[in-house]
């Protein structure tokens, strides 16, 4: 997976996720604040810029154009998309320099997304950002290409939804799936067997797809899929006695922070005996630690 | 229609807008020959490998009525050749039809065999055979049986004649530029100063063939180069030599011929280098040379599969050289190959991982095909390789990457490459 360095763009958005972690105030940094976060990064090259939403920071596109100018080579959004339904200001972004887009969705319907986004219209807004990005993708024009990531975040809320929220963005065309476990209410065994079989579908349908938040013996068959695992790091923290015998002790966090005190730790059995993988995951395993130093 | 007594057909499915270099060389060596020269019309149909179409050539060929068909054979254009070979014996049944080419070469039996359009296959170097064919075919001299270098049918069954040992003097073979057989173009012109490849890469087709290199003398390629670059319209062109930089001798003689010519800045693009063996020495020459880009490994970076398929790989002399050439203004455009025996998802990722760190111009990811005269075609056993038997070949599994790891692979390298790839130069 590609790394990049974030540039944090304040908390300020127009959705009210209620799986979000930024805190309630709207603070926001100035343009200058922005550009000092640029000149910080060490390498400069891959930037991601995140918020809150960045789309809604005046200084955003200065920001792309600054960070183009200083070297930055790929310019990733992770963002809402609502903003994207201007196709204007879409075209703006892109030929500031922003070609790589993450767009954050959460359900098929309205209904569903809107239950964990809490802002009224605001799927609509969304699927019309993904449709101005799917024409921008076959356009083809030079200059004017896009990527784009689907961001799903699963929650408790929608979980029954994922299947149908996978193959809605499978129809704007999008090059890759990232599903990620939100809040702390979803069970792990759940949310594993859809997302498992979400995976599913979207590689039948030569589309990629990864997920983050669920522990690899959770997911056994779907290792392949696994954010942690193909970017492996060191991982401490509390974790059930039982996971000092699992083969990924090393690299995996364990379960969600505050999921054994809710549901306990049954669900997490250690992976014991012959993995295949092992090799490829202690080279990737040094290749990022030898990258981070 | 051309007055000449006989004409002769020669066919290929070439990407990215190239003429065949080929089939150039299969021309000018026909030519060479007096009385074929006289009384034989030898006309190279180009046609576009990603638009081009069977029924294009079909109407060409109604039109241009040849007496005999040569096919330039390789994995991608199989199919279509194939294709094509059956529609013309349905409409002109006596014209022969030859193939050569690497797709063939190897398996020429094979193909006869099972292809009963095809009436020639050629083992390995064409030009030469191909000359015997011609005179065979259209002044009826000779015997199939003693062209060496073909297998052909006789009946229902398939006789292979001795294999020919390649031309050893390649200056034997004129120039297709400068005898005007080819014309060079901007951007898609291509430059052989030796044929062979001193690895044994066990994915290429080159290992399988004949040891040693064979060259094209410095006079004649210097000679073609001042064409090349005397012409106002070439901005650029390529090298088709497996290794650009084969030793630090004939990378300064060629740096040399090209700079000399260099007159208006016309550049080399996506040469073939060995990456590990270049240092500031040879990155001067590739400058000297003109190079705007090259094309190198590792196709995978992970030690163990690499020694497998008989490879050369050193990470750290790797890195230093991409530093090397990307510090001299040089594109790097790194291969990485899904499917080796050895290799599996994870090291699959690694690779990718591996490639991306090195902050290469380009990644282009390509899916192993497992092609006949190949060390891995030859020994799929050995790996425990399934592939596909038709062209082009697609690897299934082997023995340390099932087929569900594959196809993850290509999903997850492809997802990553193009989001790599969508880089601003």
């Amino acid at each position: 997976m590609l790394s990049y360095e974030k540039i944090y763009f304040g908390s300020t958005c127009n959705n009210r996720c209620v799986v979000c972690d930024w805190p309630a105030d709207a603070s926001s940094p100035s343009l200058n604040e922005l550009v000092a976060q640029v000149d910080a990064l060490a390498d400069g090259e891959n930037i991601e810029l995140v918020g809150g939403e960045p789309t809604l920071h005046d200084g955003l596109l200065s920001l792309i154009s600054y960070a183009r100018r200083r070297g930055g080579r790929r310019i990733k959004l992770r963002t809402n998309g609502r903003s994207l339904a201007d196709g204007r200001f879409l075209e703006t972004l892109v030929q500031e320099g922003c070609r790589v887009f993450e767009v954050s969705i959460f359900g098929s319907r309205p209904d569903v997304h809107e239950a964990v986004t809490r802002a009224r219209g605001g799927f609509n807004e969304t699927l019309a950002g993904f449709q101005n990005l799917q024409a921008l993708s076959s356009a083809e024009a030079p200059g004017r290409s896009v990527y784009v990531a689907g961001r799903i975040g699963v929650t408790d809320r929608n979980v029954d939804d994922l299947l149908p929220t996978v193959s809605l963005l499978m129809s704007f065309g999008v090059d890759i799936l990232k599903i990620v476990r939100m809040g702390s209410d979803l069970g792990i065994t759940p949310g594993a067997q859809a997302v498992a079989t979400a995976m599913k579908v979207a590689t039948l349908n030569r589309v990629w797809s990864m997920c983050k938040g669920f522990p690899p013996c959770t997911m056994k068959g779907s290792e392949t899929h696994l954010m942690e695992l193909l970017r492996p790091t060191p991982a401490s923290g509390d974790k059930p006695k039982s996971c000092s015998q699992c083969l990924f002790e090393t690299i995996c966090a364990g379960p969600p922070e505050g999921y054994p005190e809710k549901r306990g730790t049954r669900e997490f059995r250690a992976v014991k005996g012959e993995f295949p993988h092992m090799r490829g995951i202690e080279y990737l395993t040094q290749l990022v630690a030898s990258h981070a130093e | 229609m051309p007055s000449s007594n006989s004409r002769v057909l020669l066919v290929s499915f070439n990407v990215a807008g190239h003429d065949s270099l080929a089939l150039g060389y299969v021309k000018a060596y026909a030519l060479k020959d007096p009385t074929v020269s006289r009384k034989t019309h030898i006309e190279i149909l180009n046609l576009s490998h990603e638009e081009g179409d069977v029924r294009q050539a079909l109407y060409y060929m109604t039109d241009y009525r040849p007496h005999l068909i040569g096919l330039s054979c390789y994995c991608w254009n199989m199919p279509r050749m194939l294709e094509l070979s059956r529609s013309v014996k349905q409409i002109m049944p006596e014209v022969p039809i030859v193939a050569g080419g690497p797709e063939v070469g190897p398996v020429a039996d094979e193909y006869l065999a099972k292809h009963p359009t095809l009436d020639v296959g050629i083992h390995d170097e064409g030009e030469a055979v191909f000359l015997d064919l011609i005179k065979y075919y259209l002044a009826g001299k000779g015997k199939l049986d003693s062209i060496s270098g073909i297998s052909f049918r006789r009946g229902d069954t398939v006789v292979r004649n001795a294999d020919r040992p390649p031309i050893k003097d390649l200056d034997e073979i004129p120039s297709p530029y400068l005898t005007g057989i080819l014309i060079p173009r901007d951007g898609v012109t291509y430059v052989q100063s030796f044929r062979g490849c001193p690895f044994r890469c066990g994915f290429c087709y080159e290992a399988g063939r004949h040891k040693g290199l064979r060259f094209f003398s410095y006079e004649r390629v210097q000679a073609e180069i001042e064409l090349i670059m005397g012409n106002p319209g070439i901005r650029s062109f390529h090298f088709v030599d497996s290794v650009f930089n084969l030793n630090a001798k004939h990378l300064k003689k060629i740096a040399g011929i090209l700079g000399s010519h260099n007159r208006r800045g016309t550049r080399l693009r996506t040469i073939e280098v060995f990456a590990e063996n270049l240092d500031e020495e040879a990155v001067k020459c590739l400058i000297e040379a003109g190079v705007q880009s090259i094309e190198t490994g590792p196709q995978t970076a992970v030690p163990e599969t690499q020694k497998r398929i008989g490879r050369y790989f050193d990470p750290e002399k790797f890195a230093r050289a991409v530093r090397l050439l990307k510090d001299a203004g040089i594109e790097v455009w790194c291969d990485l190959i899904v499917g080796l025996p050895g290799d599996d998802f994870f090291s699959c990722a690694y690779s990718v991982a591996f490639i991306m760190n090195l902050k290469p111009a380009h990644i282009v990811m390509s899916i192993l095909h497992v092609l006949p005269g190949t060390p891995l075609f030859d020994q799929a056993e050995t790996f425990g390789l399934a592939f596909d038997p038709d062209a082009p070949h697609y690897v299934i599994e082997n023995d340390t990457f099932p087929f569900q790891q594959i196809y993850d692979s290509v999903l997850y390298s492809s997802a990553v490459t193009k989001e790599y790839n969508m880089a601003f130069s």
